[in-house]
């Protein structure tokens, strides 16, 4: 909603006042000015300019061709007004400004010469028609000034961004109404004091309403003899300023009524009308309408037309039809004023996808008490500009005229609710200024308030209590912190074990990443082509990307890793994301997911032959998982093959926590990753956080250390090459009693020595009692047990240093 | 002392001092101190001496010996401190060189200021709590007031899944589930989460962002509470000197609304380029909890009031740390992550 200060200024006294603060008031009391802005109608390409060069046309005798300047802009002008000086100060048009007759300024080449601006006339600006005369400049023009702003046309314009409820702001009157209240001074004008004229009716003409719920009240007025032309200057002006355009004398009148007063209205060729009916009903299946920007629109049942005898006509209160709009020949007007029922007519502007200037206030409510009133002054404005002659016999169809509902207002409860410091009297005052109707008993301190008719947004007490408190100024009520007992605030379990679960993934060298929740079928299935995860489908997608819901993180990961790479090829990334991901069609539901993703060598070495080893970057996030878990729990994770075409097949493995599978790890298949455009071996990891986040819960356990010695011996043992370093500590720690503490691999060592497909794998053990320190006499038949079983069970022979 | 003593201690003094090794110093301390070294040799001699002499002898032997053990010991001390000056120069680094690390792993922005917010409210007596991301359209819009027809679901565009079921648009839906579980006041919760909105990206909207949402409800709960409460909030997270600006604002679950603006962090109120000149920042919207609501959820609007509101963690977050595009938040560039 835009307003011209000039416009409010006719229902508003506020010279004294800057208008930024009016717009700061205006603002704090709830009708927000997002900007103040100059209305230049088209000017702004213009400005006003030296003559530097005066040169008469080489072709063409008694033009001129002039150079003309100003700090930043040079232009040529052909003109043969006048011989100008050199030194003449005049305003210029130029390339893309808007002419009277709505052309753009071009360049054009007359006798061979190219001139690419004008001399501005009083036409140009329609200060006249005289296109002859050079605007004249006042004196306080300055070179490089736009001409709008030199001659003072340009005008000061409010752009509101008006909250959903206030529909009845959607006009100057109601933003005046507002200011009023806001400053504390009257409104000035009462904009429906006029006399209008009428000449008797002499046609017949009918109105029925057929869906009263729909459409409460329905006016129509004849007006005779129309005519098209040009509106004036100051209408135009005032329609631009409010964002309109100005078309032709009765759509501007029209356009001019809705922008002052809030009332949409339409007018119709009431001859075109068959039996000059005019029928508000339902539309009925099937029907069509040609609306006035030459669309065919098919209307569904639930819409609300008007229609004649046999057709639609328009879509009430959204848009008229093409084939009964008014034209040059047009005799009799019907000029419609009506007020429509918010939520349906919303449907059917949604519904087809047509949100008109009128459709946006009736869907926010119109006043229904002025709805004759405001067809009484187009029609009056009609005639007073001599565009037609107004009949009497207005129908007015308003079957069941609301009611306007009284509210007990209990002054002490809004001090309880906004501020104590807000005197009875004053909430008094403040609805008065906003022209509710105030009663006071003559017992008691309960009034009784009656909104006014634009005010359909209130509707309980609470209401008024906000109508009070915002012309009292938020800022105004005093801050109390409330008074609370004492009582400890906690986090959901679920949120606490995020929390430290993300804490933990960056203690283990991981940077966080998060992304949106979508994803689609073809990245899943170029992952898993064949049992591609079940995902939610989005009814209404925005793009092609973002069509499900995501079942898993691993294609944001990849992508994540994709652009990072493209970014910066040697960054070296370690990144979790810990989100939603969404299962089951049929009966949606979200749980928490944990990924990780790795890619790039992440142990940084000063140099590569110092200590540069090549670790595959499988053992970089097994890694990382056992870092993780082992932050999480005391528990050791195990890990066997994975069986996920996400993998490579040789380097993937499942995560379990003792019988229990918590994720998988791996890395990316090398076609998974060349279909992510990533060049680099990459893995990824996947993780159940729910069992994690229970054992996060659990309080830990002290178990006693022993405080005498450990005793330590090694064994190595030569296997084929396919033999898990796993398995064999299997049997380590199967025959190594309870006085085994600790087995683990120490050492891994391939060589000529060992023989080809073979490798040597060395245990370091690590024996303890937690009552006596124990001797070798002990431990030996243990060493004993552990290397026959070795030998037996996992065919390894014992390599002996 | 006699002179072939004299001649043995100086022999046996140049041969200290010329070990240039522990290993050289081990072969002199043999030759003159071993079992058959110079001194031993000299100490048998002790026997044939004639009784008069070998006392005399044999004290100036004694101390002949000590002398040199001394002189020995000295000298190892001397080698020691040398190989281990040697050991040291030769172990030079270029101490410049970068160091063996790990990467660090960071939290990402959206969740650091998530913990800070959460941790304000914590420490103001406020339970976190949670509720669905996929919601039914009671909860996310008729509960709250806002109907399928209502003007203000103009900027609530969603995502639906399917009848009646749909990503929710707001973190509001919460408060109804809260109301519902807990039964009865007092309610003071915020529930942080993510929200979904049918909006093309671009520098400052994205189809998905966060929010946190806060409600007090009780008996006498009145506007000053929510005034307080969000000034309070607002100088935590922004600054002891911020101030906060209130003015009326539109929500159909609340009643009153406000919005709530901070004095602008980069030009303190003067006007720049962020605040649009305005000196203020628009930060939050809240309200008194319309009664509507209350019944919705199975309060009785006649004995409680409230207060809720909702903060964006996207857009705090863009504000505290100067991020201009909202983008960056998703997109996970490094160089964007490792600045957090
Ligand atoms: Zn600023």
């Amino acid at each position: 909603m835009q307003v011209p200060v000039e416009w409010l200024r006719e229902y508003v006294d506020f010279e004294d006042i800057p208008i930024e603060e009016v717009a700061d008031k205006l603002t704090m009391a709830g009708l927000e000015v997002g900007e103040i802005y100059p209305e230049r109608f088209g000017y702004e390409n213009s400005y006003v300019g030296r003559v530097t060069n005066v040169s008469e046309h080489p072709a063409k005798p008694g033009f001129w061709i002039l150079t003309v300047e100003d700090d930043t802009r040079g232009n040529t002008v052909l003109t043969n007004l006048r011989e100008f000086r050199v030194g003449e100060i005049i305003p210029i048009g130029y390339e893309g400004f808007i002419l009277p007759d709505g052309m753009k300024l071009e360049s054009m080449k007359f006798g061979g010469e190219t001139s690419d601006a004008k001399i501005l006339s009083e036409a140009d600006v329609e200060y006249s028609d005289n296109a002859e005369v050079i605007l004249p400049l006042p004196e306080s023009a300055k070179v490089g000034d736009c001409v709008p702003d030199a001659i003072g046309i340009t005008q000061e314009v409010f752009k509101f961004d008006l909250t959903a409820n206030r529909g009845d702001c959607l006009c100057v009157l109601g933003i005046a109404r507002d200011l009023a209240a806001v400053l504390d001074r009257p409104i000035k004008k009462d904009v429906f004091d006029f006399e209008l004229e009428t000449k008797p009716l002499d046609i017949d003409f009918s109105v029925t309403i057929k869906a009263p719920m729909l459409c409460p009240r329905y006016s129509g007025r004849v007006i005779r003899n129309v005519r098209i032309e040009e509106s004036p200057l100051w209408m135009r002006r005032r329609l631009v300023c409010s964002g309109m355009r100005g078309i032709n004398s009765i759509v501007d009148v029209t356009n001019y009524v809705m922008i002052e007063t809030g009332q949409p209205l339409h007018a119709f060729d009431l001859d075109t009308l068959q039996k000059r009916a005019i029928v508000v009903r339902r539309a009925i299946a099937g029907e069509k309408i040609k609306t006035i920007d030459d669309t065919d629109r098919l209307l569904d049942p639930y819409m609300l037309v008007i229609a004649d005898k046999t057709r639609p006509v328009a879509v009430a209160g959204v848009m008229g039809g093409a084939e009964t709009e008014i034209e040059g020949d047009t005799v009799n007007m019907l000029l419609e004023s009506a007020h429509f029922q918010p939520r349906n007519l919303r449907k059917t502007a949604t519904g087809l996808d047509m949100r008109t200037e009128a459709s946006v206030r009736f869907e926010k409510g119109v006043n229904p008490d002025t709805t004759v009133k405001c067809s009484d002054y187009a029609s009056y404005l009609i005639a007073k500009m001599g565009w037609g002659t107004p009949l009497d016999g207005l129908i007015d169809k308003y079957p069941k005229p609301v009611k306007p509902k009284k509210i007990s207002l209990n002054p002490a409860k809004v001090q309880k609710f906004i501020s104590p410091d807000i005197e009875p009297s004053e909430m008094e005052g403040i609805l008065r200024r906003l022209d509710f109707v105030v009663e006071k008993p003559e017992k008691g301190k309960i009034l009784k308030v009656t909104a006014p008719g634009h005010r359909f947004d209130i509707a309980i007490w609470e209401d008024l209590a906000e109508e009070i408190a915002r012309i009292y100024g938020y800022n105004r009520v005093p801050s109390v912190m409330p008074k609370t007992l004492i009582h400890r605030a906690v986090m959901t379990p679920n949120q606490a074990g995020n929390r430290k679960l993300r804490e933990i993934l960056a203690g283990c060298g991981l940077s966080e990443t998060i992304t949106f929740s979508f994803t689609n079928l073809k990245e899943l299935t170029r992952i898993w082509p064949d049992k591609t995860p079940v995902a939610v489908p989005i009814l209404n997608p925005l793009t092609e990307d973002h069509t499900h819901l995501r079942p898993t993180l691993v294609p944001n990961m990849l992508k994540t890793i994709a652009r990072n790479r493209a970014n910066s090829p040697d960054v070296p990334l370690q990144l979790f994301e810990l989100g939603k991901v969404f299962m089951d069609p049929e009966n949606p539901a979200e749980e928490d997911a944990l990924c990780i993703g790795v890619c790039g060598r992440s142990l940084r070495t000063p140099t590569k032959t110092d200590y540069n080893f090549q670790l595959p970057v499988y053992y970089v996030i097994k890694g990382i998982i056992e870092q993780f878990i082992d932050s999480v729990t005391p528990e050791t994770p195990s890990f066997r093959p994975a069986d996920n075409v996400l993998y490579h097949p040789n380097r993937s493995a499942e995560i379990y926590l003792g019988k229990e599978k918590i994720g998988e790890l791996g890395e990316v298949h090398p076609e998974i990753c060349a279909n992510f455009d990533i060049r680099h071996v990459t893995a990824v990891a996947t993780v159940d956080i729910a069992p994690l986040k229970a054992i996060l819960d659990r309080e830990p356990r002290y178990e006693a250390i022993s405080r005498h010695p450990a005793l330590a011996r090694d064994i190595s043992v030569i296997v084929p090459e396919n033999v898990a370093a796993r398995s064999i500590e299997e049997i380590i720690c199967r025959y190594g009693s309870d006085l085994l503490e600790r087995a683990y691999v120490y050492d891994v060592f391939r060589g000529e020595k060992i023989g080809e497909g073979k490798k040597s794998v060395t245990f370091a053990l690590e024996f303890r009692a937690v009552d006596r320190t124990l001797t070798d006499e002990e431990v030996n038949p243990i060493m004993e047990k552990i290397i026959f079983f070795v030998r037996d069970e996992a065919g390894g022979t014992l390599r002996t240093s | 002392m006699n002179e072939e003593l004299e001649k043995l201690e100086a022999n046996a003094v140049a041969a200290i001092q010329a070990a240039d090794s522990n290993s050289e110093l081990q072969d002199v301390k043999v030759r003159f101190l071993g079992k058959k070294g110079e001194i031993g040799k000299q100490m048998a001699t002790l026997k044939e001496m004639p009784h008069s002499q070998r006392k005399a002898f044999g004290k100036a032997l004694n101390e002949l010996k000590g002398r040199l053990i001394n002189a020995t010991e000295e000298k190892k001390k001397e080698l020691e401190e040398k190989a281990l000056k040697k050991k040291i120069s030769a172990e030079s680094l270029d101490i410049t060189l970068p160091g063996f690390r790990f990467p660090t792993g960071r939290l990402h922005p959206l969740t650091r200021v998530w913990h800070e917010i959460t941790d304000v409210f914590i420490a103001m007596g406020f339970d976190v709590v949670e509720g669905p991301e996929i919601e039914t359209e009671w909860y996310n819009f008729e509960a709250l007031n806002l109907h399928s027809e209502h003007p203000a679901r103009d900027e609530q565009d969603s995502f639906y899944l399917g009848e009646n079921r749909l990503l929710r648009t707001q973190t509001s839906p919460v408060q109804i589930r809260v109301m519902e579980k807990m039964g009865a006041p007092p309610v003071q919760i915020v529930a942080p989460g993510r929200v979904f909105r049918r909006d093309a990206t671009d520098a400052s909207h994205s189809p998905v962002f966060h929010q946190i949402e806060g409600l007090v409800v009780d008996k006498d709960i009145t506007m000053g509470h929510l005034k307080a409460t969000l000034e309070a909030f607002n100088k935590e997270i922004f600054g002891k000197d911020i101030l906060s600006r209130f003015r009326p604002d539109y929500f159909p679950f609340t009643e009153p609304s406000c919005e709530v603006a901070i004095s602008c962090i980069i030009c303190g109120g003067e006007g720049c380029g962020l605040c649009k000149r305005t000196g203020w920042i628009e930060i939050l919207g809240a309200g008194m909890v319309h009664p509507q609501v209350l019944k919705n959820a199975g309060f009785d609007p006649k004995k409680y009031s409230g207060f809720a509101f909702g903060i964006g963690i996207d857009r705090v977050a863009m504000l505290k740390y100067s991020i201009d595009d909202i983008r960056l938040l998703y997109e996970n560039d490094m160089r964007f992550l490792k600045q957090f």
